[in-house]
């Protein structure tokens, strides 16, 4: 305990040195007093009687050394005494400080900023109890082992009353539509996730008011959790909600509990969590009704080992299945839950997070080169400083030190700027959301992360620190001392200098080559014609209360009112409706049958999508054979559908599809037989599997006047600004019902940029990454020619004076730089060419070799470069040879 | 391997100092540094200077306490007492020396008798 103390206390003596010095004065002048005067009482002279006095003291000097040793931390001392000179060297040469520090601050602070989020995504555990061991069990079809989808419920069932791999297994899903919540009068249109009893102890949260899901609830009627945010956003914190009942889709709900702040699952969306009860259609259709799997694996037991396990229940879940039942193509498979997170937030997130440190590592790589040619520069100049230290004996060790002491205060200046930097970064990021992240963990500047800031601070000012202290120490002091200055090791430091330079224009060139190739990417998805117009169109999406529309003619009825209504708006020009607006290719799969032939029997063969009249000229997608469904279809007359033209080219080649009779799952299926009435082109849509790209699935579009199902997307096409009517809409549909929600309002293009943030976000981050680094690079280039020329002025003044034409030194310098450049471009290049293949999952359109795209960095480097270089090479005209060769 | 003359063991001069401010009370440095003298005729023969560094570290362990006042001459001393720790580390101290002083004498005597 004490030792602690006295290291404090030493600690702040240091603080302190004025007045102990003071004191020990004193104290120590006392005792040698009261030696003086017992001499001189003993007969001495009082000359005699301080001599005396001294000499029985012992040295005054020794003994107030070794009490400042015993008082403070000698080494401490030494190097707050190199902290104040460096600071003061620091301060002499603000233009260097500054250029230094902005250089390290422009390495630091990106890095630390990615690595926030890489910390949240890709580091800390999932905010669950033993989240390590939490896993996901989807299903893949069989044969197609990249796919992922939900398990029966039935499946469920059996894997918990059976398993022996899982401590605790719960199912949860978020296939379902939206659905109406209504507290105190007002609809909200709330995502509300069905959850099995155990799930919020599977996660081991408790609730934040009130409690989680108990098992007597069960037999309870509607129970449901709150999420916080829907709590406090949507009802207003509303007090005493615990324990009262709300109404969901009609139904009343007893409310069990709120969850804390800042608890999420997958959808981050979630409005509140609902009980799965044995009376609701999951356990009355069991191998109908799809969940997700979530469980916590027992420990030691591997994934490997419990996915053997659920693979072999599996099969009894197939035995007892009705016959033909999908439950017979699929598998189950076992997940990291944490890697499914990350992975359902976006596709590439882990690739394109490690990427981009990748690259961020690369840029401060590049700026450590930058500030260690600097520091050289720097040397150089002061060789002088530093032999006279030598001179008046400064250890070689202590000069090292020394410069290190320096280069290290650099890196934490710079290192604080960048912080300072990242926390900027890290609150815009969290306010403007530019990408989706997993659940779970938000991303912030924690301990971590300021560790990992500190880590850099140090490892960066060893870094670039090293080789010019190194170096510095070097000097021979005669040499430097006798001469105004020493050109061998001036000469050695320049080609350091040019290697440095060199390696940064390499480093510069991999990383504008990978940001060409991401923004050309992003570039050309985003620039894929979509197969009709997406301009100038509104999108939003509607509800229906259950109950009130119970019956498919309630809500053809209402659907057709709320057209109407739209249609009569000022400045629209045409209305329709889609139950799955794109780009989500989120329709309804199922197999297919074709009269007269046999059941394609592929899950996925066909996506059904219901259409009002008038879909595809709204959208603008072209109609290549027969017509649209309009006022001809209704409820009660034949049952048609239009088909794209990848269907119609993929179940009907070389014939003619109009006409045909096509039935949605099996010929024998009791679906209704559906005649083909029209071909229409492909739409540009989106699926799950893959970021980078469309997709033109085989559809079949249903008439909604005889497939109206409770939710349902609106198309608006506007002559003016969609976002104009977007306020507009909740009002318009209020007036045909009151009860029923709108919500996701936006543009067309909207609905596509979303599904470019990632893509884009990634391109934006390169692409700031890239300019920085030019930047740097072109920085180097010119520093080290600014040098050259200022280092050599009496060799070109002396060519000058021997009849060389000032264009020729003009070219030596000239050439000197670009020589630099050309080396560093060309190996970047090869750089290049090895690395961006790790982006090729990130690519769209181009190949990681995409000569163009290449060339043209290649290109506005060097040009760049050459811009760098001119300035100083123009210098060299300025000089006088008279002047130079008088004065050096 | 045994100290050359004139050098105090640590530990020696540490019980000395401590020993001295229990006997007589607080003191200042010089007063300390007669008194060792005195007690040790001239068998530790050390330069009073270092009995500061000494009295440092004594009151970084929190052995010793100081104060300042004012000397027999109307001089700024600084004055060091005995703390509590001090007071158990003596007795600690002493116990072990006078453990170590019996089994030396044992042993020693016993060499003499052979």
């Amino acid at each position: 305990m004490f030792r602690l103390g006295n290291l404090l206390s030493r600690f702040w003596n240091i603080f302190r040195k004025q007045r102990l010095e003071r004191e020990l004065n004193a104290e120590l002048q006392t005792h040698l007093d009261l030696l003086t005067a017992e001499n001189i009482r003993r007969g001495m002279s009082p000359a005699d009687a301080r001599h005396a006095a001294r000499c029985e003291f012992g040295g005054v000097e020794q003994t107030k050394e070794l009490h400042r040793e015993q008082r403070g931390l000698p080494f401490l001392e030494t190097l707050l005494q190199d902290v104040r000179y460096a600071l003061r060297m620091l301060r002499k040469s603000p233009g260097f400080t500054a250029v230094a520090v902005l250089t390290l601050a422009l390495g630091i602070g990106p890095n630390t900023a990615i690595f926030s989020i890489v910390d949240a995504v890709l580091l800390r555990p999932l905010p669950y109890r033993d989240a390590e061991r939490l896993v996901a069990i989807w299903c893949s079809e069989i044969g197609q082992p990249a796919s992922k989808i939900f398990a029966s419920y039935r499946d469920f069932e059996e894997f918990k009353a059976r398993n022996h791999s899982f401590e605790a297994l719960e199912a949860l899903t978020w296939a379902r539509a939206g659905e109406i919540l209504t507290w105190r009068g007002s609809p909200h249109q709330v995502v509300s996730i069905p959850a099995s009893v155990g799930f919020f102890s599977l996660l081991g949260i408790p609730a934040a008011q009130g409690r989680t899901f108990a098992p007597e609830d069960i037999h309870n009627g509607c129970t449901v959790v709150l999420a916080h945010s829907f709590w406090q956003n949507e009802l207003a914190s509303a007090q005493g909600i615990v324990g009262n009942t709300l109404t969901l889709s009609g139904k009343p709900c007893v409310v069990a509990g709120i969850m804390p702040k800042g608890f999420e699952f997958y959808p981050k969306q979630t409005s509140l969590w609902t009980l799965i009860t044995p009376d609701s259609q999951f356990s009355e259709k069991p191998f109908d009704s799809v969940v997700g799997i979530f469980a916590r694996l027992k420990p030691g037991v591997g994934m490997a080992i419990a996915e053997a396990e659920l693979v072999d229940l599996h099969q009894r879940v197939v035995k007892e299945s009705p016959a033909g039942s999908w439950v017979a193509q699929i598998t189950p498979i076992v997940r990291d839950l944490r890697e499914q997170f990350t992975w359902m937030a976006g596709r590439n997130l882990r690739a394109a997070l490690l990427a981009l440190s990748a690259a961020m590592f690369l840029v401060l790589l590049i700026a450590c080169l930058n500030v260690a040619s600097l520091l050289l520069g720097r040397s150089a100049e002061r060789q002088r400083e530093l032999a006279v230290r030598a001179a008046l004996g400064s250890g070689r060790s202590r000069l090292i030190r020394q410069l290190l002491v320096e280069s290290m205060l650099l890196a934490m200046l710079g290192t604080f700027t960048g912080v300072l930097f990242a926390v900027a970064s890290v609150r815009y990021f969290n306010s403007a959301n530019p990408v989706e992240l997993p659940p779970g963990n938000q991303v912030t500047l924690n301990f971590h992360v300021l560790s990992f800031a500190a880590l850099l601070a140090a490892v960066t000012g060893m870094f670039f620190g090293l080789v010019p202290a190194w170096r510095a120490s070097l000097v021979d002091l005669n040499d430097v001392l006798k001469h105004s200055g020493g050109t061998a090791t001036r000469s050695k430091n320049h080609r350091t200098s040019k290697l440095l330079v060199v390696g940064q224009v390499t480093l510069a060139m991999v990383l504008l080559s990978g940001a060409g190739l991401l923004i050309e990417s992003i570039y050309r998805l985003g620039s894929v014609p979509l197969g009709f117009r997406p301009d100038h169109l509104l999108t939003a999406e509607v509800a229906l209360p259950p109950i009130a529309y119970s019956e498919m003619s309630q809500r053809i009825v209402f659907y057709s009112k709320l057209n109407a209504a739209l249609a009569a708006l000022p400045g629209v020009t045409g209305v329709s409706l889609c139950s799955s607006l794109p780009p989500y290719n989120g329709g309804a799969s199922s197999e297919l049958a074709v009269s007269g032939k046999v059941t394609i029997e592929n899950l996925g063969a066909v996506n059904s999508v219901d259409v009002g009249a008038d879909y595809f000229r709204v959208l603008g997608v072209p109609l290549l054979q027969g017509r649209e469904f309009d006022s001809r279809d209704r409820e009660e007359s034949q049952r048609v559908a239009i088909v794209n033209d990848r269907m119609a080219r993929m179940y009907f080649p070389k014939e003619d599809p109009l006409g045909r009779q096509i039935k949605l799952g099996k010929s024998g299926g009791n679906g209704p037989w559906l005649t083909i009435v029209g071909v229409v082109g492909d739409e540009k849509r989106t699926i799950v599997y893959q970021e980078m790209g469309y997709v033109e699935p085989a559809l079949v579009y249903l008439p909604v006047a005889q497939a109206a199902g409770r939710s349902m997307g609106l198309v608006i096409r506007i002559a003016g600004n969609p976002l104009v009517l977007g306020s507009l809409l909740q009002a318009e549909v209020s007036r045909v019902d009151s009860g029923v929600p709108v919500y996701g309002v936006r543009t067309m293009t909207d609905r596509y940029s979303e599904f470019l943030a990632h893509p884009r976000f990634r391109a934006v981050i390169m692409g700031i990454v890239a300019g920085l680094t030019l930047l740097l690079a072109v920085i180097g280039i010119y520093g080290v020619l600014a040098q050259s020329v200022v280092q050599r002025k009496r060799e070109i003044g002396i060519r000058l004076t021997l009849g060389a034409r000032s264009t020729d030194v003009f070219g030596l310098v000239l050439r000197e730089g670009m020589k630099m450049t050309v080396v560093g471009v060309v190996v970047g290049l090869l750089g290049a060419f090895g690395l961006t293949r790790f982006m090729s999952a990130m690519l769209y359109g181009v190949s990681a070799r995409d000569p163009l795209t290449l060339t043209v960095v290649a290109l506005v480097f060097t040009m760049v470069a050459f811009a760098a270089c001119y300035i100083p090479a123009r210098r060299t005209t300025r000089v006088d040879p008279m002047i130079v060769l008088r004065y050096q | 391997m045994a100290p050359p003359r004139g050098e105090v063991l640590q530990g020696t001069l540490d019980l000395i100092v401590l020993q001295t401010l229990h006997t007589i009370g607080p003191l200042h440095g010089y007063g300390i540094a007669q008194r060792v003298q005195q007690v040790s005729e001239d068998l530790l023969k050390l330069n009073q200077g270092t009995l500061y560094p000494a009295l440092l570290r004594l009151e970084q362990r929190g052995w010793i306490a100081s104060e300042w006042g004012a000397s027999e001459n109307n001089r700024k001393a600084k004055f060091y007492s005995l703390t509590r720790a001090g007071r158990k580390q003596l007795l600690a101290e002493t116990r072990s020396w006078e453990r170590m002083t019996a089994l030396m004498a044992r042993l020693l005597g016993g060499t003499e008798g052979a």
